[in-house]
């Protein structure tokens, strides 16, 4: 969208829009972009959802992911250890141990 | 085989049909080309075509849409996909946005299939070499030439496959290099069993590519017949297209008084 408003202010400005000087006069100069900003948007995103879908995009089940990043041994035992420790701290907090933490 | 049959079709929320009575076949293997002036419904009849409308889009479609002959009707875009791919003219719509790298934007359509990974690194890797892409797949897909991301575009329709292409303008940012690159890479699909329909206005492309041409205007079909006879009929001057510079040579060597066919035969 920030490369579409610069393009659409360039394309402006050619036309005589005046967006430098006074704060006042920047503002005024902002309003003619929002329009066709925020339309071209809009019609950009049903184009793009369009795309996607051709690229089977929705299709529900499991996907074998390109890249797979296999764990290291400290990396698995780490993990290993937030999981536990989240069992645990669930498992004290329901037994009413943890009922003096904050 | 891709089929039309006397469908029509109307945008929601509009009050008259885009289409109009149109029947099309494409059969297995067939390129055809489709021209036709601004605003005669070549892009509704590629959207029609692929089923998008009205799967995605909505809208009012009668008549019928078959693929390998089922019908379409009722179908989900998913399913479509596995079937049928269309292709937009504009390159930036195209690109998923989620990719880091040209190479995983050509692979996401095969991870989407569920494929295993060898099968869509294989099919990226094949729709890569058919556009002649090596050079550029590390580069972010957000920065690429007008022409390099038509290309990329057209890359990841192919690398899904698909027993049926559609593709509209597909070389409007393209140099003469990339379109001819556009050109063989549509060529070698149509010899494996491909079924590609090309809207397209640079004629001199459809010229030599296409066995069978079809013209539209105001959302019906007024010319359909081989590439050769509907490229050099004057009703496609009439309707604002112009014909491939073959047609247009031999029209000028008639009008000095010379024989095309001498100056063609003397050509090779």
């Amino acid at each position: 969208m920030v490369e579409r408003a610069g393009v659409i202010q360039a394309a402006q400005r050619a036309r005589g829009l005046d967006t430098e000087g006074s704060v006042r006069a920047r503002l005024r100069g902002v309003m003619p972009l929002v329009g066709p900003v925020v339309l071209s948007s809009l019609t950009e995103v049903e184009e793009r959802s369009l795309a996607l879908e051709v690229r089977a995009f929705g299709r529900p089940g499991r996907r074998h992911l390109l890249w797979q990043i296999p764990d290291s041994r400290a990396q698995l035992f780490v993990r290993i250890l937030a999981i536990a420790a989240l069992v645990i701290a669930v498992g004290l907090r329901l037994t009413g141990r943890l009922d003096g933490l904050p | 085989m891709l089929e039309l049959r006397g469908v029509s079709y109307r945008y929601p929320g509009y009050a008259r049909e885009v289409l109009v009575g149109v029947d099309l076949s494409i059969a297995d293997g067939e390129i055809v080309g489709l021209v036709g002036p601004n605003d005669a419904g070549k892009s509704t009849l590629c959207l029609v075509a692929s089923g998008l409308a009205p799967a995605s889009i909505g809208g009012k479609l009668t008549g019928t849409l078959t693929i390998d002959g089922e019908s379409m009707a009722g179908r989900k875009t998913h399913e479509l996909a596995e079937r049928v791919v269309l292709g937009f003219q504009n390159p930036n719509t195209q690109r998923s946005g989620i990719a880091a790298t040209v190479f995983e934007e050509i692979a996401l359509g095969p991870m989407n299939l569920g494929l295993e990974v060898a099968e869509t690194v294989e099919r990226t890797r094949e729709a890569i070499a058919l556009l002649g892409l090596e050079s550029i797949i590390e580069r972010n897909p957000s920065r690429l030439s007008g022409g390099q991301a038509q290309l990329v575009g057209i890359a990841s329709l192919l690398a899904m496959r698909p027993g049926h292409v559609i593709l509209d303008e597909p070389t409007a940012q393209l140099d003469p290099a990339g379109t001819r690159l556009v050109g063989d890479a549509l060529r070698s699909l149509a010899e494996r069993g491909t079924s590609l329909l090309l809207a397209e206005h640079k004629t001199d492309l459809l010229d030599g590519l296409c066995s069978r041409v079809v013209a539209i205007d105001s959302g019906a079909i007024v010319v359909n017949g081989p590439a050769d006879d509907v490229l050099a009929d004057p009703r496609l001057t009439e309707l604002g297209v112009e014909p491939p510079s073959r047609v247009r040579l031999a029209r000028a060597i008639q009008a000095a008084g010379g024989d095309p066919r001498r100056i063609t035969a003397a050509l090779g």
